[in-house]
């Protein structure tokens, strides 16, 4: 019985264990010009250093000769990754608002408590790049949305963070 | 007089004064997909302006795995030269010409006219030379120029071979260069730093501006520059050095190292 007792103790921290889900919604401007070309679009957590600790995702159109020109992404954590990237990847979204849910996080992962942000960026092939950055704490405790916005090549950026048991 | 009109001379072509740039330029310097890059060769006065093409036949392209990439449509036009090569594996490309060149002085007899001659080693001065002459003078100039191509993440392999003049080492990567940072680029002579050569750095677009804003910098203690990337854009390097000469075989030494990268916005 004791020792039951004592292996529940041990498992209930993994059982009790949270996770956070980020999901971001994400305006694509529409843009009158003659050549358009869908944004690719990555988005990473980084942490107070503006280290990347975790790339999220990527909507691009499977050519890799475009990734360099997201250029905090690439430099950050894209150059040293190889297909598959990390996190949740998919094709390039046409101007509108999209629902992107990143992998969730666990609260027991290895990031030191503090300050982090989630970063979206966008680069528009015969267009312009903009990053858009969404502040943080970590670990999160409560739910959250935290908003921002581009200028050009983003619209409202959404961040909702949801914490389950 | 004439001595040292002679040695000013053989200062300006060991050196390849600064007024004539000497170049390669890639045509992408960070790539994110395996690709043709293409270069090109020129001595120019104006950076990035090709004017004088160069011959191609001590350039070579180290991948990052240390073999010689095939250059592929070599051709030399009134221009420049140019040629293309194939990023292909992950990390850092190197494109190098480097060359070792002797200048020698000398008099058959006292009276005799100082002659002048260039040769690529010792041996062949020994044979062109006539014997006894009256008085020689020896320098060699080890000459090496370089520029670099990263496919993915940048990797440090190519600097580790060695050309036998100077030793590029950079603490910064050259294609990890971003404006408003500080690139740290060190240099190494026989695996020594070279402590106190004097390099210029001047921003590309010469051609637009009235003065042409050389960045004067001198090698540490530890044989490293620190480049105030104020912009993003390339820019030309050049360091050249005299250096103290500890075998008999020559009599002065210089080393140059010319060099092309670029800085990205953040």
């Amino acid at each position: 019985m004791k020792k039951i007792a004592i292996l529940l103790c041990m498992l209930s921290p993994l059982l009790m264990a949270q996770e956070v889900t980020f999901e971001l919604t994400i305006e694509i401007p529409k843009h009158n010009v003659s050549e358009y070309h869908a944004p690719y679009i990555a988005t990473w957590v980084e942490n107070e250093n503006r280290q990347a600790v975790k790339s999220t995702s990527l909507w691009y159109d499977d050519q890799l000769k475009w990734l360099k020109d997201i250029r905090q992404w690439w430099r950050k954590t894209g150059r040293r990754q190889t297909e598959p990237f990390d996190g949740i990847t998919g094709a390039t979204r046409r101007p509108g608002t999209h629902k992107l849910v990143l992998e969730p996080i666990s609260i027991e992962n290895d990031w030191p408590p503090g300050n982090y942000q989630l970063m979206v960026e966008a680069a528009r092939e015969v267009g312009g790049r903009e990053v858009v950055s969404l502040p943080f704490e970590w670990p999160a405790t409560t739910n959250q949305i935290i908003e921002a916005a581009g200028n050009q090549e983003l619209g409202t950026i959404k961040l909702n963070i949801s914490v389950t048991q | 007089m004439k001595k040292i009109i002679v040695s000013m001379m053989l200062l300006v072509l060991a050196l390849s004064a600064s007024a004539h740039k000497r170049w390669v330029l890639p045509s992408l310097f960070s790539v994110s997909e395996a690709q043709w890059i293409t270069v090109d060769a020129s001595v120019s006065n104006n950076l990035f302006y090709p004017d004088r093409p160069w011959p191609l036949e001590t350039v070579r392209v180290v991948s990052p795995s240390g073999e010689n990439v095939t250059l592929s449509n070599q051709s030399k036009g009134h221009r420049r030269s140019t040629f293309d090569f194939e990023v292909s594996q992950r990390g850092t490309y190197k494109v190098v010409a480097a060359n070792t060149l002797y200048f020698v002085q000398y008099k058959e007899t006292e009276q005799g006219e100082t002659k002048r001659m260039r040769a690529a080693s010792i041996d062949e001065i020994k044979n062109k030379l006539p014997q006894n002459v009256f008085s020689q003078e020896v320098a060699k100039s080890d000459s090496t120029l370089e520029s670099y191509v990263t496919l993915g993440a940048p990797n440090h392999q190519v600097f580790a071979e060695s050309n036998g003049g100077v030793q590029f080492k950079p603490v910064t990567h050259p294609n990890d260069l971003y404006q408003g940072e500080e690139g740290v680029f060190g240099f190494t002579v026989n695996d020594q730093p070279l402590v106190g050569a004097e390099v210029i750095m001047v921003w590309e677009g010469t051609r637009y501006r009235d003065d042409e804003q050389v960045i004067e910098l001198i090698t540490d203690d530890q044989g490293q520059i620190k480049l105030p990337l104020s912009q993003a854009g390339r820019f030309y390097l050049e360091l050249s050095h005299r250096r103290s000469v500890d075998k008999e075989a020559y009599d002065k030494a210089y080393v140059n190292y010319l060099g092309t990268f670029e800085v990205l916005p953040q």
